[in-house]
């Protein structure tokens, strides 16, 4: 059985990743109608509608999750409120997990935190996670500048731990999946293929700059400071790649970026896989696609070893 | 075995080729792969002399009738080696597969296809992917940003990179990079290799003809441990972490854009020998790849090529194919 599915009570082991504003109902829902799993973020901090949106969620009837960002949150209110808001599956981040793994495992609530090395996720586990996101340096948004890829760290962290892990970072169709099975994932967690879906929130023009970019299409920013973070190339941030420091008021113009379409307003956060992503899709297309793709190379790869013994 | 077009190419069993690794690749351990059934490399300009690469080929020759290869790494060097030289010691040996990297070996190709010989040329991206494809190269050698040695300067991970080339070339390609076992010779398949080569991994084994320093190196290593240097020279190469790396990382820091190759010549030149053969570990930068941290054990080459294919196998056969039936 499929830990991941039994946790999030998805049909497919494909989770939306929590893209702070992005990552409300209008994505999510149509993540979760598709039988992926929607999720709903908190870490824009309009605490207020995502509350609500975790509301429509829940009155959908469908499978969803929530993110909690644990550095981002001002107070247990949040906290309280996704314990009581019959969601299954929680993903924290940024932070320690720790104090929030009691409260939310009593609530019946699966508790998965997002891991970018192999000495935080022991840590977690030992702490009592369920499940473990895996997020490679290929990933978009806010990074550890520790950069260590999908393909080595998975491994490593499989290797060490038992509890179920989601593959995060470059993965943004059925070949990332089939890779991240075969590595030992039992799910897949996708942002930027997300972000530029048809149901995504965001303006066309971020859409259509991730369908553009070309694998060399990203950035890794403020590597030597804090946050460190994946956007696409734009001509502000090859300026701030110059520089090597990211303003403090960097951010200050995302809502400009992301509902606007104005792409020097701030960083548009989007990992690499935006150099495999051609096109804007629904999101039921890409759940679609992956997971045919998934079974399509598994059945190649079935048969080139079956049809030949390795004894 | 497990037959894809990379195996059908160069006639061996496995999906498996051993990269060209300068003071690694002699005959002992390139012998040792191709008799498991993958394919060993001899790297051509770790001999000093053309006369020394044809008594090397026949010393591995020796000691297997298996398929095996030579690396001929084309450098924009000043004192330029005797290619020509090499090229016949190639072609008189009866070697049928020469893995070319570094400058575009275009005015070799011709001479090579003549004599039979298959030519696999290592690429850092898509762009000289197809470059290679263009000039008539038989296969290519993707090497994802994982790699040890030189991943170039667009620093795309295999994730990306593969199924990039997947989407955009006709000539077969194996995965190199983040490559050590079976679960990832399956993820290169999945992502569209028709195999996989392994260097790091094959430094740590039993006929690997190095010192065993170097090996033990290797398995005490994380993920963590590499260290790109001569960045500031668009030359980038991925090697362990070492005092000698400290001081070079320290020069590139304080020199800035004034940094010059002969600044960090003392990190750098002439220490592979000290490295590899006396296992003076702290003598310089060497490469060595992210997947050392996946290395923590020092088999013989057919015990790793074994088990790769056994995991190989079971992976496609009860992982994924469990998933499809359920």
């Amino acid at each position: 059985m499929n830990r991941v599915l039994a946790h999030t009570g998805a049909r497919y082991p494909i989770i939306q990743a929590p893209m702070g504003w992005i990552a409300r109902s209008q994505l999510a829902l149509a993540v979760s109608r598709a039988g992926g799993l929607g999720v709903i973020e908190t870490s824009s901090g309009e605490t207020e509608i995502c509350k609500s949106e975790i509301e429509v969620m829940r009155a959908s009837g469908l499978p969803f999750g929530v993110n909690l960002p644990i550095r981002f949150l001002k107070d247990d209110a949040m906290l309280k409120f996704v314990c009581e808001s019959g969601v299954r599956w929680v993903s924290t981040s940024a932070g320690s997990p720790a104090k929030f793994i009691a409260p939310l495992k009593s609530a019946g609530i699966a508790v998965y935190h997002a891991v970018p090395t192999l000495e935080l996720a022991q840590k977690c586990v030992d702490a009592g996670v369920d499940g473990l996101v895996v997020e490679g340096a290929e990933g978009g948004g806010f990074k550890n500048p520790e950069e260590v890829s999908t393909l080595v760290l998975l491994q490593a962290i499989r290797e060490k731990v038992d509890v179920p892990l989601i593959a995060a970072g470059g993965i943004c169709d059925g070949r990332g999946m089939a890779a991240a099975f075969a590595l030992g994932a039992e799910a897949i967690q996708m942002g930027t293929r997300f972000v530029s879906a048809a149901e995504s929130p965001v303006h066309a023009n971020y859409k259509n700059a991730i369908v553009d970019a070309a694998a060399t299409g990203t950035l890794v920013l403020n590597q030597k400071s804090t946050p460190c973070i994946r956007a696409l190339k734009s001509q502000s941030m090859l300026a701030v790649h110059q520089s090597g420091l990211l303003p403090p008021d960097a951010f200050k113009g995302i809502r400009q970026v992301y509902f606007d379409g104005d792409m020097e307003a701030a960083p548009a956060l989007a990992g690499q896989s935006a150099g495999l992503i051609h096109e804007v899709k629904s999101a039921q297309r890409i759940i679609e696609d992956t997971v045919a793709e998934f079974f399509a190379i598994s059945q190649r790869l079935g048969a080139l070893a079956s049809a030949h013994s390795f004894a | 075995m497990m037959k894809t077009m990379i195996t059908e190419m160069f006639g061996i069993e496995h999906p498996i080729i051993q990269g060209g690794m300068h003071y690694v690749g002699f005959a002992e351990l390139a012998a040792a792969v191709s008799n498991a059934g993958g394919l060993g490399i001899i790297t051509g300009l770790t001999q000093r002399s053309p006369e020394d690469l044809a008594r090397e080929i026949r010393r591995c020759r020796e000691m297997t009738d298996k398929p095996f290869g030579v690396n001929l790494t084309f450098l924009p060097i000043v004192k330029t080696p005797d290619y020509p030289g090499y090229i016949r010691a190639i072609i008189e040996g009866g070697v049928k597969v020469v893995e070319t990297a570094g400058n575009n070996p275009q005015k070799w190709l011709p001479g090579l296809h003549e004599a039979g010989v298959k030519v696999i040329h290592k690429c850092t991206s898509v762009r000289h992917s197809l470059k290679a494809e263009a000039i008539g190269c038989d296969a290519v050698s993707v090497d994802g940003f994982e790699c040890g040695g030189h991943p170039g300067e667009d620093d795309i991970p295999n994730f990306i990179l593969l199924p990039r080339a997947a989407e955009t070339l006709k000539i077969p390609f194996v995965a190199s990079g983040g490559m050590a076992d079976g679960r990832s010779l399956v993820a290169a398949l999945a992502l569209g290799a028709q195999g996989m080569n392994m260097g790091t991994r094959f430094i740590a084994t039993k006929e690997a003809p190095v010192h065993e320093n170097v090996k033990q190196a290797i398995v005490a290593a994380s993920e963590l441990d590499t260290r790109l240097v001569m960045r500031p020279l668009r030359n980038t190469e991925r090697v362990l972490h070492n005092a000698a790396v400290d001081r070079l990382l320290e020069k590139e820091r304080t020199l800035g854009p004034n940094l010059r190759f002969e600044d960090i010549i003392d990190e750098v030149a002439g220490v592979y020998p000290r490295i590899m053969t006396d296992g003076e570990m702290e003598a310089g930068a060497w490469s060595c790849g992210m997947v050392a941290g996946l290395i923590h054990d020092i088999p013989t080459v057919k015990e790793l090529i074994d088990r790769i294919m056994v995991e190989a196998n079971a992976i496609v056969r009860e992982r994924l194919a469990g998933f499809v039936a359920a």
